[in-house]
């Protein structure tokens, strides 16, 4: 699959040389996925083994940026699971009804398909103003990235998919007919008023406390042992009866915290926090 | 450990194979098989029709158990961990793929090394090849469908062409061969 195969022996090996070298601590990521994005980036820049990417990463600060975003992997569509959306839609306004104006955070913003998709949703039912979002990533440099809202154009032929599923709307309409060869922008950037945070899952504690938490296919990067103190802080960021979105292959049965939600859908792995 | 790769054609020979394996089963048996990403439902449920054994679309981290036939969801990839659970990732497609049969192949090989019985069925690009290769570089062995009896045979094809390969069969045989190692 890749010129240089790495071994799960070989990665935990390389886990504490990369951190005493680079201060780039990836212990926390879950072995398989670790070991491909590692594979795919040596591909990407004809690096033929560890002790060579070591190298890379310390010959200048541009190199370990690459690095670093690499790790990031990117959102893979927009609208990804249309029915997730769907839900969104239809649940918004009830809540926005109950509590005036509510509060979102987007953990793990990553390439920004899911954060521009919840924005979509909100422009759809005029719910913009009410609604305080808080996009976090761990790196400033993927953050700088994600504002620029260039989108690959692999994404394209799914997104257009995922959107008619959602709301049987053309995604077309939605794009800047002005897009560069192999990727493309949207007409409408709704991001002006999103509140960007560099946050790390892994290190830090939860900083507010919010009605829905959108972490959606962030988990399944941690590690078995890693994800179970972040499931802790992933309930401390919503408040009591607020919503947690989480992937749809993905579930808290990994955690003690599962006492804590009961699950209101189980196909879009919807959990409301209960105490 | 079993794990089973297929793509275009595979659908209805996954179901005669899991319709003939006798319950209980003594080893857990894991597939990944290219599918529609946007289609969530109806395959494992039309699996599960003929099979006696539980198939079911793993969530992430689910524990790995024996009798139970884990199948890679849509627009997931699916590998095996250290510790012998499912992960669950939604990287970037490999060879226009997600779930990649490499990267269940491969990992699947890695982790339970001689323990591994690789099964690549039929299919139309050469995802499955390099799994293939991994499984017999831990020690595995190596069962690619029969080519003359594949629908697209650019699959197992490809599997031949990068490793070496223990037994070619038709899908009688492969159910034989499961039957026997249950004994």
């Amino acid at each position: 699959m890749y010129k240089f195969d790495i071994t799960y022996a070989q990665i935990i090996g390389f886990f504490d040389e990369l951190k005493f070298k680079t201060k780039i601590d990836i212990k926390v990521y879950s072995l398989g996925a670790i070991k491909r994005i590692i594979g795919g980036y040596m591909d990407k820049h004809d690096i033929e083994g560890l002790d060579e990417l070591i190298r890379w990463l310390t010959i200048n600060p541009g190199n370990k940026n690459s690095f670093m975003k690499a790790l990031i992997p990117d959102k893979t569509e927009f609208f990804r699971d249309p029915g997730v959306w769907r839900y969104l839609k239809s649940e918004l306004p009830r809540l926005v009804k109950e509590k005036g104006v509510i509060r979102i955070l987007d953990l793990g913003t990553s390439s920004g398909e899911d954060l521009r998709s919840l924005l979509i949703v909100l422009n759809d039912i005029n719910l913009r103003d009410k609604v305080e979002i808080v996009a976090c990533e761990k790196y400033q440099i993927k953050i700088n990235e994600l504002k620029e809202g260039l989108f690959n154009g692999k994404k394209l032929e799914p997104s257009i998919n995922n959107y008619k599923r959602y709301n049987e709307g053309k995604f077309d309409d939605l794009i800047d007919q002005s897009i560069e060869e192999d990727s493309f922008t949207l007409k409408m950037d709704l991001i002006n008023d999103v509140v960007f945070k560099t946050y790390d899952l892994a290190f830090e504690r939860a900083f507010g406390e919010f009605d829905i938490v959108l972490c959606r296919n962030i988990m399944c990067y941690y590690s078995m042992k890693k994800s179970r103190p972040i499931y802790k802080t992933l309930s401390d960021f919503i408040k009591k009866d607020g919503l947690l979105l989480m992937g749809v292959q993905e579930g808290l049965t990994n955690s003690f915290y599962n006492r804590d939600f009961k699950c209101l859908n189980e196909e879009y792995k919807v959990f409301q926090k209960t105490r | 450990m079993v794990v089973i790769g297929g793509s275009a054609g595979s659908f209805p020979l996954m179901g005669t194979i899991f319709s003939h394996l006798p319950k209980p089963y003594n080893y857990p048996i894991i597939v990944a098989s290219h599918r529609l990403k946007h289609i969530r439902h109806g395959f494992v449920e039309a699996l599960n029709l003929k099979s006696s054994l539980e198939i079911i679309e793993p969530l992430d981290k689910e524990k790995i158990l024996p009798g139970k036939i884990y199948l890679a969801p849509a627009n997931y990839h699916m590998s095996i961990e250290p510790g012998y659970y499912i992960s669950l990732t939604t990287e970037d497609m490999v060879l226009s793929s997600r779930p990649s049969i490499d990267i269940t192949l491969s990992s699947t090989g890695e982790i339970y090394g001689k323990g591994t019985l690789g099964i690549l069925l039929t299919g139309a690009n050469k995802d499955g090849a390099y799994g293939m290769k991994k499984i017999n570089d831990f020690g595995g062995t190596t069962i690619v469908q029969d080519p003359a009896t594949c629908m697209v045979d650019t699959m197992p094809k490809s599997a031949m062409a990068i490793t070496e390969i223990d037994h070619v069969m038709n899908v009688d045989s492969i159910i034989n061969t499961l039957k026997a190692i249950n004994r």
